[in-house]
């Protein structure tokens, strides 16, 4: 069925469809704007936090991992497909469903450094940005404002911030411990900035240190785009349709005029649109455009994760086990800038995070079976700090998504990973590992253990359509507009054309809002009815 | 398969605490945390098989000594890992759900929400510590 055209469609309500949709319907206000989104909305009363068994959860239908939740016994509420990840070192994580992976994100809220924008320029490796921090910047300050940011004015890491619209969330045993440890050190440290209320904010309460953000947020604390950016841009008319599974960017002599999708009974519908913007995350973005017959060499390329690492460390004294958000404590980037002495370029973010719930702990034991496994429950249980370590995981072309033979349940084809952690990311995980248990000594740990690649941190999907001026090298341009496809842009992760080494939450939002209003900014204020795409009829 | 046997599988892969550190509950054994493998031996028929093979019959299990059964365990755990720790990660789940099991740990049996946790503020000496942050100046990279 062939619906009546709007302006603009997006595919994917995410963190960078939800944030375009609600910055484009505030520029154009006149304008429609519709969002095919292939979950459905959260139920957060059905949330496990509120209920007995919520530890399970983790294992089952609230799993990082889509390939765990298709496999649980217990039914996801996220829309989930299938991924090959046999060949990739680092498993994808994410959530499908209204809000993205905001919906089971740490919520953790760093930006990139004004040099991640330049480290060809600088340290001659990766790629320019095709625009630096400074323009890049109100649109963080922008996203901060909109997401609500916890955290403390004038980390010396970062030029000035804004002040923060809530102070940090509480650092607990755990963070003070960690602070004792670099300031014996005489190293950087600082609460870290959270997209987590630590007061009543916007409407939402704050957080009560209940503990698993992963698996859902109750009470709205935790900033997701569902309740920040999508209740407004909703409010101001762009229409969210759930159950909707896209299955082509539909493109008409090299320009794109609609999509092809599918509800969730099954039916296809033509969805005709001036504008195309597809936010379906690295990996649903890139299977998107490549099942849509994009012709573009970098397209599926370059994917990048952060490597991930961690140390564990050990007290005597007690911490504060598995409680507060899991991603607000402190961090450290001391060691973030490059310094050619250590053997490698760019840098590492260091991070403390929180316990994880005993069912989990006691899981990722290697042996986690009698009585020794209980012997090491014991002793790590409200005693123990995780440090994440994360290095920047630089672009290579070898690392990619592509598309597999095989036609999956949602009508598109199978997608699959390849990923190889290069040398380069050792040496740097290795000397993160190391600077983690020089502060975890520091700090009091009598014990620390290793986890020296952590395969289940795949949450940063990234890189597969990046921006830059080269179409050999890139997918769009650094206003996320395709190359090669007029009205056809990209507004999520896999724009970034490199990824620092920090979470990159905060730098989605800043990207997508940007990418709205470079979009805005080509079109006309004002008009009577959609803006027709070629060969489309009324 | 007998409850014997049943029991005497969950209570080798979660055995009770004999001696916990001082002022700190004993873990209980599995069955003691209110574990049964009954509704679920079909589920896990295969790698249960493969334990009263490998123990000689489900009898012979029983009536072993613990370290005997631990040691049988981890023989069909290398013969056959993944059904193995299948089991295992079923009987964890529930283990670690018991309230007696949250009990011995000192943790609370009620799930987070709507309580939710008590987390410190930063004290006054950690408030100082940053104070040697801001001391030492700017790290950040200018890329101009």
């Amino acid at each position: 069925m062939r619906l009546k055209p709007v302006d603009v469609v997006i595919v994917g309500a995410g963190f960078g469809g939800a944030a375009f949709a609600w910055r484009l319907s505030q520029r154009r206000t006149r304008y429609r704007i519709a969002c095919l989104e292939r979950g459905q909305w959260l139920d957060r009363s059905k949330l496990p936090a509120l209920h007995s068994g919520w530890q399970r959860a983790v294992l089952q239908e609230w799993a990082t991992s889509p390939n765990l939740r298709l496999k649980a016994e217990r039914r996801s509420a996220s829309a989930d497909y299938p991924i090959d990840d046999r060949d990739s070192a680092f498993k994808p994580l994410m959530w499908n469903g209204v809000g993205g992976s905001t919906i089971s994100w740490a919520a953790h809220f760093p930006r990139l450094h004004p040099s991640d924008f330049r480290t060809r320029s600088l340290d001659g490796v990766g790629d320019d940005w095709p625009f630096g921090y400074d323009e890049l910047e109100p649109y963080y300050d922008l996203n901060d404002a909109e997401c609500g940011v916890s955290g403390l004015a004038g980390d010396p890491a970062y030029p000035t911030k804004p002040a923060r619209a809530m102070p940090p969330i509480a650092l607990g045993r755990l963070g003070m411990a960690a602070a004792r440890g670099f300031d014996a050190l005489g190293w950087h440290w600082w609460p870290v900035d959270a997209a987590v209320n630590s007061r009543p904010n916007a409407g939402r309460s704050p957080c009560n240190h209940c503990g698993p953000c992963l698996i859902g947020c109750t009470n709205g604390a935790k900033s997701t785009v569902d309740v920040t950016y999508w209740a407004k841009a909703i409010r101001d008319g762009v229409e969210l349709r759930t159950g909707c599974i896209a299955q082509a960017v539909i493109i008409v002599g090299g320009r794109a005029t609609g999509v092809r999708y599918r509800d969730a009974s099954g039916r296809e519908f033509i969805q005709p649109a001036g504008k195309v913007v597809v936010a379906g995350n690295g990996i649903g973005t890139a299977r998107l455009l490549l099942a849509s017959g994009i012709d573009n060499p970098a397209l599926g390329r370059h994917l990048m994760f952060h490597s991930a690492a961690y140390a564990r460390g050990l007290f005597r004294e007690e911490l504060d086990g598995p409680v507060g958000p899991v991603g607000c404590a402190v961090y450290s980037h001391q060691f973030y800038e490059t310094d050619v002495a250590r053997g490698f370029k760019r840098g590492v973010h260091l991070q403390v995070t929180r316990e994880n719930a005993p069912l989990l702990q006691a899981a990722r034991l290697d042996r986690p079976w009698g009585l020794e496994a209980h012997r090491q429950l014991r002793e790590e249980f409200r005693h123990s700090m995780a440090v994440l370590v994360c290095n920047e995981d630089l672009p290579e072309w070898h690392n990619r998504v592509s598309l597999t033979d095989r036609i999956e349940a949602d009508g598109l084809p199978g997608v699959k990973l390849d990923y190889q952690l290069s040398a380069h990311s050792r040496r740097a995980l290795d000397f993160g590992l190391d600077r983690a248990e020089e502060m975890l000594r520091a700090a009091g740990a009598h014990k620390v253990v290793r986890l020296p690649l952590a395969p289940l941190t795949g949450w940063h999907l990234l890189g597969t359509a990046r921006m830059g001026n080269d179409p050999r090298r890139s997918v769009t341009d650094g206003s996320g507009r395709v190359h090669g496809v007029v009205d056809l842009l990209v507004a999520d992760g896999s724009l970034f054309t490199t990824v620092g080494a920090v979470n990159p939450g905060s730098t989605i939002g800043a990207l997508a809002l940007k990418i709205a209003d470079d979009l805005a900014e080509s079109l006309p204020v004002m008009h009577n009815g959609p803006v027709m795409p070629r060969g489309a009829s009324r | 398969m007998s409850d014997a046997f049943l029991s005497a599988v969950i209570d080798t892969i979660l055995p009770g605490e004999s001696r916990p550190q001082a002022g700190e509950s004993p873990l209980p054994c599995g069955t003691q945390a209110g574990l049964r493998l009954d509704r679920r031996a079909d589920a896990n028929e295969h790698v249960l098989g493969l334990i009263a093979r490998e123990a000689g019959g489900e009898a012979h299990f029983v009536a072993a000594a613990p370290a005997d059964r631990a040691a049988i365990l981890g023989r069909v755990e290398e013969q056959s890992f993944e059904a193995f720790r299948a089991l295992v990660s079923t009987l964890l789940q529930d283990y670690y759900e018991a309230p007696a099991t949250l009990g011995a740990l000192g943790w609370r049996a009620s799930p987070p929400q709507p309580q939710g946790h008590a987390v410190l503020e930063a004290d006054a000496q950690t408030l100082q510590r940053l104070d040697n942050v801001r001391a030492r100046g700017p790290i950040w990279r200018p890329a101009k």
